[in-house]
């Protein structure tokens, strides 16, 4: 028997699993949306809409051009406010790691910061900043930073003190040793932050916009919730999750490969030697 | 062989760790003296606890003395360089090898046209010739332990500080690398403060030792090894020499501690069997 002929009998039963393997995991969805479609028909479907009719209303969202707009607007929040997180969490979660004094100044403001519930936050931008951008990117900061200020201080307190040690032992400079020993160290805390933030950020940015905004997909929440159009509500959640879904998939996957990139190869690595 | 010009010269030296929350003041080392000349292999020999590594890293500025005087002399007022390898590797583990090294010229102020041909000898030295854009995680321990002694010695170094660099390592491999590193010094002669509680490995490598006693860490005695090079391990003086060297080390821990009737009782049994 050749060689080919063996791989060729290994391969057809796998295959016939990774089948197997796909519609087992078709069951469920598929009896949600058949249990679904049954309750939509004893219901009118501006309250329960049937999986089609939600598909068609989606459909009208995204062919519709002012929804872009909306949605865009949104988005540019939610990237502002993380960017923003961003750029003061990680100095704040740097100089909380610096020292037992610096961590006490602040520990206390982040646990109050970790425990204030969005809602509060996104009144308290509507009556501070008045209804525009500032209110919902304001909710969004006050959300994320605590988040990402923790990460970095954790990063920072994990760090490797043998390592340290090397470098003073070889006469590092702190520079040296921040740009060599620390930040490689802090990646993996830098990226989780970030994607924490990310998918906290889009959450955030809803319960921000139903309050103090003219324009933003919470506003389309609020203004459907409001003529009592929970299709129109659901078609406006189903798009902006998937399109979410979507941006972080597609933005992670690429610095996945940056941030983790030296550990894969030295997977591959070993396994090619 | 030895040059007489002192590379390090420790004088008095007194280190004492704090009590902390949980345990008592600790003296590390009391009234140390200690004076390692250039071309030298020094040992420092003695059960754990007796300040050996504290000599250590107060001498690479990793720790501070309580008390004393710690001289390193460099080449003419230039500031010493100091090459160091732990028991445990401590590589950057997300760079290669190159740069592991790299690391270190850089911190050492090396000037980057010497790098490649620095790196390229030290790594052939070692017997990792060929392995700068590997990652140390794909390498063994004894291999990342090679790359810790090249990334000690590719600085050229005054002073190589070896704090029990094969303790970590099966026997075999610790062999092998020993074997290495009396070979790698007849060629560079760097001066070296090696740390280990294995005497066999010190009076195999060393030229001189110095055995350490705890509480209070001190030197209680000194000696040079005379025994021809290339040493081999199995020698038979070799052998003597460590069963001589234990014992002494033996008589001066039970001469420490007034301890319990029983301890002292098996420790005098088995000095007594040792002489039989």
């Amino acid at each position: 028997m050749s060689a080919r002929a063996a791989i060729d009998e290994a391969g057809a039963p796998r295959a016939a699993g990774a089948w197997a393997a796909v519609l087992r995991r078709c069951i469920a969805p598929a009896a949600v949306l058949a249990g679904w479609s049954v309750v939509s028909l004893f219901y009118p479907p501006d309250l329960v809409p049937s999986p089609i009719q939600l598909a068609r209303i989606v459909w009208q969202i995204v062919s519709d051009g002012a929804s872009w707009a909306i949605i865009g607007t949104t988005l540019a929040r939610i990237l502002f406010g993380l960017a923003f997180s961003m750029l003061l969490g990680v100095p704040l979660g740097l100089f909380m790691g610096a020292g037992r004094y610096s961590e006490s100044l602040l520990k206390g403001w982040i646990v109050v910061l970790l425990g204030m519930p969005a809602v509060a936050w996104a009144f308290l931008g509507v009556l501070w900043f008045g209804v525009g951008d500032a209110a919902p990117v304001f909710t969004i900061v006050l959300v994320v930073l605590p988040v990402v200020t923790m990460n970095i201080w954790q990063g920072v307190k994990s760090t490797n003190k043998d390592l340290h040690q090397m470098a003073k032992a070889f006469r590092a400079s702190n520079g040296l040793i921040f740009l060599n020993i620390l930040v490689p160290h802090l990646m993996p805390y830098l990226y989780s932050a970030l994607k924490i933030g990310f998918a906290l950020g889009w959450k955030i940015a809803l319960i921000g916009e139903v309050f103090g905004v003219t324009i933003g997909v919470g506003r389309e929440f609020m203004y459907w919730f409001q003529n009592f159009r929970l299709d129109m509500m659901l078609g406006w959640a189903l798009t902006f999750m998937t399109l979410m879904a979507a941006v972080e998939i597609a933005a992670f996957r690429r610095l996945d490969k940056a941030v983790y990139g030296w550990r894969k190869q030295v997977a591959t690595r070993s396994l090619v030697g | 062989m030895a040059d007489e010009r002192p590379v390090v010269e420790i004088a008095n030296l007194t280190k004492v760790f704090p009590a902390g929350p949980l345990g008592r003041e600790v003296v590390a080392c009391r009234d140390l003296h200690l004076v390692v000349r250039k071309g030298e292999f020094l040992s420092l020999v003695g059960p754990s606890g007796c300040g050996k590594s504290t000599v250590l890293n107060i001498i690479a500025e990793i720790d501070r003395a309580t008390s004393g005087k710690v001289t390193i002399g460099g080449e003419s007022g230039t500031k010493p360089r100091i090459g160091y390898v732990f028991q445990r590797p401590r590589l950057l583990d997300w760079m290669s090898v190159e740069n592991n090294l790299k690391f270190v010229l850089k911190a050492s102020g090396i000037p980057r046209e010497r790098w490649e041909g620095l790196i390229a000898h030290y790594l052939d030295l070692v017997g990792l010739g060929g392995q700068q854009r590997n990652f140390p995680l794909n390498l063994s321990g004894g291999m990342q332990q090679r790359v810790g002694i090249a990334r000690a010695l590719v600085i050229e170094p005054d002073l190589l500080l070896m704090d029990e660099p094969f303790s970590n390592l099966d026997e075999i491999t610790a062999r092998k690398l020993r074997m290495d590193l009396t070979r790698i010094q007849s060629q560079s002669r760097t001066t070296t403060l090696f740390v280990t509680h294995d005497l066999r490995e010190a009076v195999f490598l060393s030229d001189t030792i110095h055995m350490m006693r705890p509480n209070p860490g001190r030197i209680f005695k000194q000696l040079r090894i005379d025994i021809e090079r290339p040493r081999d391990y199995e020698d038979e003086r070799v052998f003597a020499l460590e069963r001589s060297l234990i014992l002494d080390l033996l008589r001066a821990i039970e001469s420490d501690r007034p301890n319990s009737e029983l301890e002292q009782a098996s420790l005098r049994s088995t000095l007594q069997a040792s002489k039989a």
